[in-house]
């Protein structure tokens, strides 16, 4: 097990290598100087730019310029005053050891300071749609299996696919009309409330100095969030949990059980569904991966200062150093998720030795 | 031409059984080929039949626009800033008006002609790249393989709609960039299940038969082993088909798919907020619709997933 579970991180080495590549290769092809960006003033002089370059070292080779942001360059001699010789040790100690340079919007701070502030709240989100996700869609599934072809698993088969379908932008806008401006109004007509939104709009808490209190201080921000994000959730797994329940159905352990004579609630759950759950552990990290992915969308709607928000705002500004340590920052989240779910399922399935 | 040769495959089967002047020979039908049963078998699903019907009675109208144009004399880009928000059914504007006053019937049927259009082009980019990666890794597979498997985990890891609205923010998008960063974006699903499917298909016999007579891997690949994939790739590309709609719409939302005043069903949301307070009918129907197509999609796609199954008996 201890053999599995190195092996497999040693395996996550070369992934995230590749994502630094692809990552620096794509913003070296950003259009604009990146002169201009760092040092923006319309009055520089051709040669006081052409100095700057060469101190920024934008013109060197793109493998040079790829190493130093990855290793950095402290371990080397630099030309800082630019007369052709080295003369000082560099200051840059690279992304591997969290250096990311410095924001362009936020002068002076360390972008991965910056993310750490935003990662909570990400991950606070989108464990508690997976945890809700999870437990409806799971129900669900079982459910569907044991009434397979009536009413329910017809309705529940419908309501999977239109769950998959719907785009979340949309259900949340939906969400924002019905409960922050429909439902309000409806109340008002009959006298009850004044016409606010019952539940907050947007934001993880109300604006106040310091930080969110803590979390069950503030629930009612992350119902709708929950909500809108948590229903494709439970459309995917219910199909999963009915599609591996009804797998397990026909295995001698099911009959066995049957045949001496249990109640149906406990050869449905004891049985079939604790072993029906144990393929569906590799899907957890994909899952936990597409929320990573969409938390981009759900941020911006719901206005919910995650890792996602922050790089859309980076990318609205150009804050390079920032886009860069965000989409590594995913990219990690993502490897770890995959990482975990994997190492989950040969925890859980003894029969799985790799 | 293929249900020529079938007919003509047909008779002469019929032909030479009736050769044998056996009584039953009349009734002879040769076994149906993969095509004709996973035909009948939609041909029995009413769910199916009705996605097919709805995406195509979709697209007939979206690509009716310029007729529409003509009937009701509006376009997508005149603006019209003293009749904006009008209401639905309002004169000249069966469907009202957004923000600029622009027609809201006309921009939803040119931008469901732009989504669908973003939709199809990049999938059959990304299906063909993943086709034609994926038959390569399996076929080939050792270093070669390595290396794909290798780009595809690392391209998977990234989460996928930071990786677009990266792209896409480099890039400004018009409809034809759009199709080439969603196609190169979106190849490495298909190329994993090609990839395993040739592995597995090359140590056919068939595929051995062909190389004995002297076929080049080119050929094998394309033409013997591809083509036993096919059924997988028409179920994958439905499925892609959806889910393109749904990264567009989602880009768009964003900001960071195609730009005004080119209408798509996702960027006609992005005022969504202000649209919520004033017209809510701007929300609801590019809404609706987007959800309408990626639900007929994936419906056709879970369709053709059981006509395809060998193991649905007939």
């Amino acid at each position: 097990m201890h053999r599995y579970v190195i092996r497999r991180t040693l395996q996550a080495i070369p992934t995230l290598f590749g994502i630094t590549l692809i990552v620096y290769f794509l913003m070296l092809l950003a259009p604009g100087d990146p002169v201009a960006l760092l040092a923006f003033d319309p009055t520089i002089r051709h040669d006081e730019r052409e100095r700057l370059a060469k101190q920024l070292g934008v013109d060197d080779p793109f493998f040079m310029q790829y190493l130093r942001w990855l290793i950095g360059d402290d371990w080397m001699m630099v030309d800082t005053n630019l007369d052709g010789e080295v003369d000082a040790w560099g200051d840059n100690y690279g992304i591997l050891r969290g250096d990311f340079g410095t924001s362009f919007k936020f002068r002076g701070s360390n972008p991965l300071n910056l993310i750490a502030e935003r990662l909570g709240a990400t991950i606070e989100l989108n464990v508690l749609v997976l945890i809700f996700g999870l437990t409806n869609g799971l129900l669900i599934g079982v459910l569907a299996a044991v009434y397979r072809g009536r009413v329910f698993d017809r309705f529940t088969r419908v309501f999977a696919v239109l769950g998959v379908s719907i785009p979340v932008f949309f259900l949340g806008l939906l969400a924002i009309i019905y409960f922050g401006i429909e439902l309000p109004r409806f109340l008002e007509s009959l006298g009850i409330g004044s016409g606010r939104p019952i539940l907050p709009m947007g934001g993880r808490c109300p604006p106040v100095r310091g930080g969110c209190p803590p979390i069950y201080e503030r629930f009612h921000y992350l119902i709708l969030p929950v909500l809108v994000s948590a229903l494709g959730v439970i459309a995917g797994w219910s199909r999963f949990m009915r599609a591996s329940m009804l797998d397990t159905i026909n295995s001698d352990y099911m009959r066995t059980a049957r045949a001496k004579g249990l109640s149906s609630r406990s050869v449905w759950f004891r049985h079939g569904f604790r072993n029906a759950i144990l393929p569906l552990t590799v899907f957890l990290g994909p899952a936990f991966v597409s929320l990573i992915g969409g938390s981009v969308i759900i941020e911006r709607i719901f206005t919910w200062p995650g890792l996602g928000l922050l790089l859309f705002d980076a990318l609205l500004s150009r804050d390079h150093p920032v886009i860069m340590a965000s989409v590594v920052i995913g990219s990690v989240l993502t490897i770890v998720g995959y990482l975990i779910s994997d190492i989950l399922y040969a925890l859980l399935d003894p029969r799985v030795r790799y | 031409m293929i249900a020529e040769r079938q007919d003509m495959k047909r008779k002469r089967v019929t032909t030479k059984v009736a050769g044998l002047d056996h009584p039953a020979a009349e009734e002879f039908k040769p076994s149906l080929n993969m095509w004709q049963r996973a035909l009948r078998q939609i041909q029995r699903d009413r769910a199916t039949k009705g996605a097919i019907l709805v995406i195509f009675a979709l697209a007939a109208i979206c690509f009716s626009a310029p007729l529409a144009s003509d009937i009701f004399q509006v376009d997508p880009v005149t603006q019209d800033l003293r009749n904006n928000y009008a209401p639905m059914f309002s004169p000249g504007h069966p469907f009202g008006t957004d923000e600029l006053g622009r027609d809201h019937l006309s921009r939803l049927l040119y931008g469901g002609q732009v989504s669908l259009s973003i939709a199809f082009a990049a999938a059959f980019l990304a299906l063909g790249i993943g086709i034609a990666v994926g038959a390569f890794a399996g076929f080939y597979g050792g270093p070669l393989d390595d290396f794909i498997m290798w780009f595809v985990t690392t391209w998977n890891s990234i989460p996928g709609l930071f990786l677009l609205i990266l792209i896409t923010s480099l890039f400004s998008a018009t409809p034809l960039t759009l199709v080439f960063i969603l196609g190169i974006t979106g190849w490495t699903g298909t190329t994993r299940l090609v990839r395993a499917e040739t592995y597995s298909i090359k140590e056919r016999e068939y595929v051995i038969a062909a190389r004995a007579v002297g076929a080049s891997n080119l050929r094998i690949m394309f033409l013997h082993i591809v083509p036993n994939v096919l059924s997988l790739i028409i179920v994958d590309l439905s499925l892609t088909l959806g889910a393109l709609i749904l990264t567009e719409s989602a880009l768009s939302y964003l900001g960071f798919g195609v730009r005004a005043p080119t209408p798509t069903w996702g960027n006609m949301l992005n005022g969504g907020l202000d649209y919520a307070r004033r017209a809510q009918h701007l929300v609801f129907i590019p809404g609706i619709l987007i959800t309408l197509t990626v639900f007929c999609f994936f419906l056709l796609g879970d369709g053709l997933r059981d006509a395809f199954d060998p193991k649905i008996a007939e």
